[in-house]
């Protein structure tokens, strides 16, 4: 045998080699992106085996690149080549939209692109003997890299339960504290940085005050050391948050007040979530002068009386819109009035729960609709950036239907990636309209969707989705700490206040829950 | 085998070191445009989303790529040390 046979036929291996390899690193990412099975459909028997139809991406992948590494160390034909190769990578794409996998088709043409481009590299670089040796070296020593990076990342950047659910304030919560603390420090700063979220969205405004307050009391109920501190800026929160027309929060199309169709008009939304956090804020400390009592049972009792006016027992957030995370949140902000002054709602919180179950949830999922008309009808089916704040807020007030509305959230509104979990906006296999509450969904994912699922997985207790969720909002949220101050750069004031509400949930509920049960062994 | 192990340490750290020179220079505050929600008439502008799409691209590699290339260089330099060695 010739010399040059033996090095044709050691090329030919190597190629095999590297586009067996580079094929499986690609199943290996689409596995990891695409999650589940049930992403095909099943209109034929074949397509019903998992296995089977995995086999099939990977012949239609392997194919091309063994014809493309192969063409290209004939360099005359490699440019025609990788031309046609980039131009049918759409159809392959395509195989996956027929199999109605948006993410998939992107994922692959993504990762295709990627790997034709390292492929072509090394190809190129190991034309010679000599070269082609260390092409395979360098190619095997990143994949070893790749091996056992991917067996220790979870132990080497994964967040710790122990921070954020024991009993030492971590480092990240003081840095967002100090960053909060600054900007509602100077007027002028506090007024700019909620000014520039009202012109995105007046809601913004409102949330990022509200779940900056909500943290507060969990910071004040959870670390002692802390608690002045955050009982001054709770208090400043509030007093300039009550001076606020109600109507300011909303977006345009709900300050029409005639359309509302309940009058005098309110917004369960904005009664909601400023009537808990003063209530949060009686439950820290609840001084016989305190200012704003009058102010919390006037809130509290609009938000009773809306629901239930409302023939699903749901108030409008805006005209003839009931939205799922703000109705539940009134019922929590009635239950911490209840346990703070002695009321006692739980008839209207069961005939909530029937209601909920028999015509408030979607019939296919079982989980919440995000929105329905005074009458019922669905506006906006289960998303994730509303109805995790929804589950969650019924754990106080009724907490078994908050653990199932939960336990279909992670298993319909959420995903895997490696070790990392993420929110989805819609359940899997389903596609909406991105707005602005859902944010951009690249692959599923959505940003809303994963830091309201945050904020729950801490209410439930959840360490391990917790951790996964929070470890993926620190690898995109790009945390910066200035001056001892953090930030996500990547995010607004709305997504750090989220974030902050996210790592601090808990100890309010908890202590909700715990005055509830002794005011009840009372009786 | 030198000139691997280099690249490799260049193509891990050089990037990754990029997000802190981008922090500097203040390209950082185009991240917030991510959040697609942030877009106003005219804002972003085309530099306002490269730098966006740059400074992403640094971050990924200061929390996951510098971990790749660098361990994979270490066999190279164990293996340019050893050929130092012999050829002493």
């Amino acid at each position: 045998m010739s010399e040059e046979h033996k090095s044709s036929g050691k090329s030919r291996i190597a190629i095999w080699l590297l586009a067996a390899g580079f094929s499986i690193l690609l199943i290996a990412l689409m596995l990891t992106i695409g999650g589940t099975p049930p992403e095909f459909p099943r209109a034929y028997a074949w397509q019903k085996s998992w296995w089977f139809a995995r086999g099939i991406f990977a012949i239609v992948t392997v194919l091309p690149f063994y014809v493309l590494a192969r063409l290209a160390v004939s360099s005359a034909r490699s440019r025609a080549v990788r031309v046609i190769y980039m131009a049918a990578m759409p159809a392959v794409g395509a195989f996956g939209i027929v199999f109605k996998s948006y993410e998939y088709s992107l994922a692959m043409i993504i990762c295709q692109m990627l790997i034709i481009c390292g492929l072509y590299v090394l190809i190129r670089v190991g034309a010679g003997a000599g070269r082609l040796r260390y092409a395979l070296t360098v190619a095997a020593s990143l994949g070893v890299s790749f091996i056992v990076n991917y067996a220790i990342a979870p132990y080497v950047h994964m967040a710790k339960p122990k921070d954020y659910f024991g009993p030492e304030m971590p480092a990240d919560i003081r840095q967002q504290l100090e960053f909060f603390y600054w900007v509602w420090d100077d007027d002028a700063r506090m007024k700019a940085a909620h000014a520039a979220m009202r012109k995105q969205n007046p809601e913004w405004d409102m949330i990022s005050r509200t779940f900056f307050a909500y943290s507060l009391a969990n910071v004040a109920l959870k670390y002692p050391a802390e608690k002045e501190r955050a009982l001054k800026y709770l208090d400043k929160v509030i007093d300039n948050t009550v001076r606020v027309p109600w109507q300011d929060f909303l977006l345009d199309y709900g300050t029409n007040m005639a359309l509302f169709v309940k009058q005098p008009p309110s917004s369960v939304m904005v009664d909601g979530e400023v009537s808990l956090m003063i209530g949060l804020r009686r439950l820290v400390r609840d001084e016989p002068d305190y200012p704003h009592k009058e102010l919390h049972r006037k809130l509290v009792n609009q938000c009773l009386d809306s629901m239930k006016a409302g023939p699903m027992l749901c108030g409008e957030c805006y005209p003839d819109e009931c939205w799922l995370w703000c109705n539940p949140l009134a019922l929590t902000s009635a239950k911490v009035l209840d346990v703070l002054e002695g009321s006692d709602n739980t008839e209207f919180y069961e005939r909530w729960e029937k209601m909920a179950l028999a015509k408030l949830t979607d019939k296919k999922t079982g989980m919440l609709q995000s929105a329905v008309t005074l009458t019922g009808y669905p506006i906006h089916t289960s998303e994730g950036s509303t109805i995790w704040i929804g589950a969650s807020c019924l754990l106080p007030v009724l907490p078994d239907l908050a653990h199932e509305q939960y336990n279909l959230m992670k298993e319909k509104l959420s995903g895997r990636l490696l070790f990392l979990a993420y929110g989805r906006e819609w359940p899997k296999g389903e596609r909406g309209d991105w707005d602005i509450d859902s944010g951009f969904t690249p692959f599923g994912m959505g940003p809303a969707s994963t830091g309201f699922a945050l904020v729950a997985s801490k209410e439930m207790g959840d360490e391990d989705f917790f951790v996964r969720l929070l470890t993926l909002l620190n690898l995109v949220g790009v945390p910066q700490v200035e001056n001892g101050r953090m930030r996500y750069l990547s995010s607004n004031l709305v997504g750090d206040a989220t974030f902050l509400y996210g790592k601090t949930a808990g100890p309010a509920w908890q202590e909700i829950i715990r005055r509830d049960k002794e005011r009840r062994a009372k009786k | 085998m030198r000139k691997i192990w280099i690249s490799l340490v260049l193509l891990g750290v050089v990037p990754a070191l990029s997000f802190y020179v981008f922090k500097v220079l203040g390209l950082t505050d185009s991240l917030r445009y991510v959040s697609i929600t942030d877009w106003q008439p005219g804002k972003p502008s085309l530099f306002n989303i490269a730098c966006m799409f740059v400074t992403m691209f640094a971050w990924s590699w200061v929390k996951g790529w510098i971990y790749l290339f660098v361990p994979a260089a270490l066999p190279f330099i164990i293996g340019d040390l050893l050929q130092s060695r012999r050829a002493k």
